[in-house]
């Protein structure tokens, strides 16, 4: 009898299998954990977040947290404040003003610091973030929302001690408008489509995008 | 208009479990103090159908209705019964000072009637002779050699018709103060004379409200227009100045603490509220025991926890 050849598992599963063992946890929590290996998986490869970390544990008191949570960097920053919005609009207005004779004078020379500035001025300097993995099929109370929110600080942590430089330099200077708690909410459906949805502690006026 | 004094706590009337507002004052009142618009609901008796501009009562949310009477601005009265109390329940001399009132009423519509009749006819009379007085100025410049003759026509004019005012007394107000027995037999429209300014002594029970109300009022005391959410499928509308000046900032859902929602709710609720530049809220006041957490950051005199959700964009 010929031996049955299996396709190599997917990329998802061999994520799953690999990384599952290093969190050993309750068994109630397995399939939360798995989830959250899943969103992470979406989240390194589909949307190119770097320096992910998995929290099963409180970073404030220790404890255990209610759901195992993410904590990772986006490629760009992934809230801006309405207010710092309007700030950041009114400042370019007035550099937009100035920089745009200087460019004259110097010709295209000063293009491409110029595109620097501007990454600067919209704020793109990336903020980490605390994720939710949720299922579509669940259901929430506010208590428990209000849980999750009693186990994470403003700003995540960041066990990555060797890309120092950015970490600590964000960590010092910490946005301004970034005084409210959020988390980001990833719902995964059966069919792994993964929705992402930013939940605030607290009532925060929307953006005006 | 601008500084009409209403005083508090003023009346809230409750017509089969829906709270009305019939004071005009009472309506800008609280639109103005406590940041409740509530619903036109009145249409004319006659024209029913004719709802595209409404008119007093002022219909407002139980929930309204239920913070302001509890805020001690407000209390609650059953119409009907009030309303019975008032009309079967005078005595003979309220009887008599009422018909006094009424036929006072009547005397002084009659005199504003006569009042007006009377301005109307110098005025045509007016009319009347400035026509006369520019036949003649026509005339006049014809033969300029007159002119000065016009001129002085046309003062003379002047004096008799549109200088009234150094007359001691008018003819046409001898007349009136003849004819002030006449009366106008006055059909009241209300019976709010009537009733008593005060709150009915055992006061009415507190409106009932849904598990909602602690979200409401969260929003409403922090200077929120929170207004029926049908537009958007949720509970409130919630404004963050008075909705003829401002665009809504929330969709918000209440819940009571333990209660539980879908994943699929929140997502249809946060897509919705970021295509048209709202946040979806969610909140609710958390039952005693989790109240003394001190860990919460986000916490409110009230104690209730508000979440708002907008899409990533991701």
């Amino acid at each position: 009898m010929d031996k049955v050849i299996l396709p190599k598992p997917s990329a998802l599963s061999s994520h799953l299998s690999t990384h599952l063992s290093q969190y050993p946890s309750p068994d109630h929590e397995q399939p939360y954990i798995s989830l959250a290996l899943q969103i992470e998986h979406s989240l390194r490869y589909e949307h190119r977040w770097t320096r992910l970390h998995l929290h099963t544990h409180s970073p404030l008191d220790g404890r255990r947290l209610a759901r195992p949570m993410l904590a990772g960097t986006p490629p760009q920053r992934l809230y801006v404040h309405p207010d710092e919005q309007v700030e950041m609009v009114s400042r370019e207005a007035r550099k937009g003003g100035k920089k745009g004779g200087e460019v004259l004078r110097r010709g295209g020379d000063g293009r491409g610091e110029e595109e620097g500035d501007m990454e600067e001025i919209w704020g793109k300097r990336p903020e980490r973030e605390w994720v939710l993995p949720t299922h579509l099929g669940e259901k929430w109370t506010l208590r428990r929302l209000a849980e999750i929110f009693g186990g994470v600080g403003v700003v995540p942590p960041d066990r990555d001690e060797g890309e120092d430089d950015e970490g600590a330099d964000a960590e010092t200077k910490r946005n301004m408008w970034r005084s409210k708690k959020r988390v980001l909410l990833a719902v995964v459906n059966d069919d792994s489509t993964i929705v992402y949805y930013i939940v605030h502690d607290g009532i925060m006026k929307p953006r005006q995008n | 208009m601008a500084n009409t004094k209403v005083q508090e706590p003023f009346p809230i009337s409750c017509v089969s479990h829906r709270y009305l507002l019939f004071d005009i004052d009472t309506i800008t009142h609280v639109r103005r103090e406590y940041n409740m618009c509530g619903v036109l609901a009145g249409t004319l008796p006659t024209h029913p159908q004719q709802n595209v501009f409404l008119g007093i009562p002022c219909e407002i949310l139980p929930e309204e209705a239920r913070l302001l009477v509890e805020k001690g601005v407000a209390y609650i009265v059953d119409d009907v019964v009030a309303h019975k109390q008032a009309v079967s329940g005078l005595n003979i001399a309220e009887r008599v000072a009422y018909q006094k009132a009424l036929e006072k009423q009547g005397v002084d519509a009659s005199k504003a009637f006569q009042r007006e009749a009377n301005e109307r006819k110098v005025k045509a009379l007016e009319r009347e002779a400035e026509k006369k007085q520019r036949k003649r100025m026509e005339k006049g410049s014809e033969q300029l050699d007159v002119s000065a003759l016009s001129f002085d026509a046309h003062h003379d004019t002047n004096e008799l018709f549109f200088e009234p005012s150094p007359r001691p007394s008018s003819p046409a107000y001898s007349t009136t103060s003849v004819v002030t027995k006449e009366r106008f037999f006055v059909t009241p429209m209300t019976s709010h004379h009537l009733l008593s300014p005060n709150a009915p002594s055992p006061s009415l029970p507190l409106p009932e409200v849904p598990p909602s109300y602690p979200l409401f009022a969260h929003l409403a005391t922090q200077g929120y227009f929170v207004t029926p959410g049908l537009r958007f499928g949720c509970q409130y509308t919630v404004y963050p100045g008075d909705p003829l000046r401002y665009h809504s900032h929330f969709l918000a859902n209440g819940f009571s603490w333990e209660e539980e929602f879908d994943v699929n709710d929140l997502i249809g609720g946060g897509r919705l509220g970021t295509g048209v530049k709202k946040a979806l809220m969610i909140g609710g006041k958390p039952t005693t025991e989790h109240n003394a957490k001190p860990s919460d950051s986000e916490r409110a005199e009230d104690g209730v926890r508000a979440f708002c959700i907008e899409w990533a964009g991701m």
